[in-house]
């Protein structure tokens, strides 16, 4: 065990993965000097060609990635911020998404869009962006935030082995705040499958990435105020694990979505929506969502936009007090 | 090599014609048969478009030499990233006519599960990777296959094959660039107008080899990709080529134009013409016969491959479609 910032747990993921199967590889722009240095010491330790340092052009990265994929790789593409998908969304979304499909199962395309995501380190309207619900709305897609880096490296390795392409959300506001308890060597966290991190009884707080945390601390409040919170933490949107969350509102009654995207089809929607057609005869209130804005976040609105302990608090209380 | 038009058909003749010495005399002949066949494949596709059939086709017509052209310089192992205009070039691989007619009617024998249009073929074993709806998105993708190939070591090349809307792409850029930058085993055919001004100074700034060839010489074309191709295979890099074909259709006779030079190398005549047209006919035949006879793929069928398993919604969902479907065919008249 090691004690490793979210950063350096996926570093330390993509070390294994690329140590030991050589069909992974890397590339994004300036992998040589990252933004974000994820991918720090691995052109060193495997070479250039495994290493692929790219001029600025999302449409090369993503687009010579799947064509890697199809050809026997496991690439693993980079791009510096989430925002920057929408430049390669075509080749996400009509090429990556599809290319099994469209062949009959002859084809398929293994690959990781790695996407540094969310608010909360002011970087501004147009690199703070949490997209996820673009790509949970594209059939062949799956989609996993991790909140903690246990997860981010046990995830990061089962994504790289998934045989199909995988939307990997970094909350950036995590790389070195988030801090913990990291096993050496290879494992796997399974996708599709959400973690129960705070048992509770009376309210279900459902969240991924960033807000996880936010939750956490938000449910201890609750506490003290004598109402007992499950926090589930997703860590895999596409595909959801509706079991553990529906068996969670079966037991509590009342459904909390906390999401720092935009409010409007944020995939919170998705999760209200599921909850109310598979569960409406257990809940004791409306489904509440704490989001951000239909608006986009600049650094000036940054605190107030993400979801904040007191506004999961007021809502934690909204579904109680119903 | 650059800017100057590769031809061979239209080469001044002095004397007896012959084959240039790089190409056979079975090489030749295989291209012209591949090419008949190739038309005559086209041609039963554009049929079953004016009998409703295919709701949907592109025509191949006049892309033959291009297509079976470049298919030809291919070896097995080597990739293919075709356009919609190569049908010439998936007969050229080994697909068979039948396969291709299956595709076509989006059978159980067709190999993309009747998923795709009429001209979006896709074959593991002949390393064919489907187009999507985009036009230059195969460029920067099999930019990234031979990145591949380059790590495989085993000298395999990839071709992709687009037409004159892709160079307005990002792709199409991103994809010579890439391959440009990283020496990649990458051959990129593009379709152009002969009034266009061609792609050398394109290819110079991404850092690739140029030519330019007559696309409607099949000779000239294999000629082209070859040499491309074995660069490529020596790891010497990429070659962007222009095929260049006539704005003018009168100008657009490919099988005449090698027809008529095989008939002057005395390879070929007016029998064994009729011969060849006949065999294909009644190849052609057959295979639809056997084609029209496949069942269509299930609703279960189109649920599957969107990931490697079905997901718990994807099944739940395939029930509420096969209700949906059942209800309607009880309330058909």
């Amino acid at each position: 065990m090691t004690s490793s910032t979210f950063l350096q747990a996926l570093n330390d993921a993509l070390h294994t993965e690329m140590a030991r199967d050589a069909r992974v590889v890397v590339l994004g722009e300036g992998l040589g000097d990252p933004v974000f240095p994820v991918t720090r010491g691995l052109a060193a330790r495997f070479g250039d060609d495994r290493c692929l340092d790219l001029p600025p052009s999302e449409a090369m990265t993503v687009g010579t990635a799947v064509g890697m994929a199809v050809a026997g790789l496991r690439p693993v593409p980079e791009l510096q911020f989430a925002d920057f998908s929408f430049a390669a969304f075509d080749a996400i979304v009509t090429e990556a998404a599809r290319m099994r499909y469209r062949s009959g199962g002859q084809w398929s395309c293994p690959l990781v869009i790695r996407l540094p995501s969310g608010g909360g380190v002011a970087a501004g309207i147009d690199q703070s962006q949490s997209p996820e619900a673009h790509f949970c709305h594209t059939p062949g897609l799956k989609v996993v935030c991790p909140s903690n880096p246990h997860d981010a490296k046990g995830l990061l390795i089962a994504a790289i082995r998934d045989d199909d392409p995988v939307i990997f959300l970094e909350p950036k506001a995590l790389y070195r705040t988030s801090r913990g308890e990291v096993p050496a060597g290879a494992y796997e966290v399974p996708l599709g499958q959400a973690a129960v991190v705070r048992s509770g009884d009376d309210v279900t707080l459902v969240t991924w990435g960033a807000m996880v945390e936010v939750c956490e601390t938000a449910a201890a409040r609750a506490d003290e105020l004598g109402l007992s919170v499950e926090v589930v933490d997703l860590r895999t949107l596409v595909p959801m694990d509706e079991a553990t969350v529906l068996r969670s509102v079966e037991r509590t009654g009342r459904l909390v979505v906390v999401s720092e995207a935009p409010s409007t089809c944020g995939f919170a929607a998705e999760i209200s929506a599921t909850v109310a057609e598979r569960a409406i005869e257990f809940l004791e209130a409306p489904i509440v969502r704490v989001t951000g804005f239909d608006v986009p976040c600049p650094v000036a609105l940054e605190r107030v936009y993400r979801p904040d302990v007191s506004r999961v608090v007021a809502a934690i209380e909204q579904v109680v007090d119903f | 090599m650059t800017g100057e038009l590769v031809t061979v058909l239209e080469r001044p003749r002095k004397g007896k014609v012959t084959l240039p010495p790089e190409i056979g005399e079975s090489l030749a002949v295989g291209l012209y048969r591949r090419m008949v066949q190739a038309s005559a494949l086209d041609r039963l596709a554009l049929e079953l478009q004016a009998r409703g059939t295919l709701s949907f086709y592109v025509s191949g017509a006049g892309a033959e030499a291009r297509a079976v052209g470049a298919a030809g310089a291919l070896r097995a192992g080597d990739w293919l990233f075709p356009s919609f205009r190569d049908l010439g070039a998936v007969l050229a691989l080994g697909v068979p006519p039948e396969q291709v007619i299956a595709h076509w009617l989006g059978t159980s024998d067709d190999p993309a599960l009747g998923r795709t249009l009429p001209f979006q073929y896709s074959s593991r074993s002949q390393r064919i990777v489907p187009p999507s709806a985009a036009t230059a998105a195969r460029v920067v993708q099999a930019a990234g296959a031979a990145h591949a190939m380059k790590l495989a070591g085993e000298q395999q090349v990839v071709l992709a094959v687009c037409g004159d809307a892709a160079l307005l792409s990002g792709d199409f850029h991103a994809g010579l660039a890439f391959a440009g930058r990283f020496s990649a085993p990458l051959v990129v055919v593009a379709e152009c107008r002969d009034d266009a001004p061609g792609n050398a100074s394109v290819a110079a700034a991404h850092g690739v080899a140029a030519a330019r060839v007559d696309g409607g010489d099949a000779l000239a074309v294999y000629l082209a990709v070859a040499t491309a191709v074995a660069r490529a295979r020596a790891g010497s890099g990429s070659t962007l080529i222009d095929a260049v074909l006539p704005r003018a259709s009168a100008g657009r006779d490919p099988l005449g134009r090698l027809r008529g030079y095989l008939e002057a190398c005395g390879l070929w005549s007016a029998a064994l013409e009729a011969e060849c047209r006949a065999a294909i006919a009644a190849e052609l035949r057959e295979a639809l016969t056997r084609a029209q006879a496949a069942p269509r793929p299930t609703l279960a069928e189109c649920f599957r491959d969107v990931s490697r398993e079905p997901s718990a919604r994807q099944q739940e969902q395939l029930r509420l479609a096969q209700d949906a479907a059942s209800a309607s065919d009880s309330n058909d008249p």
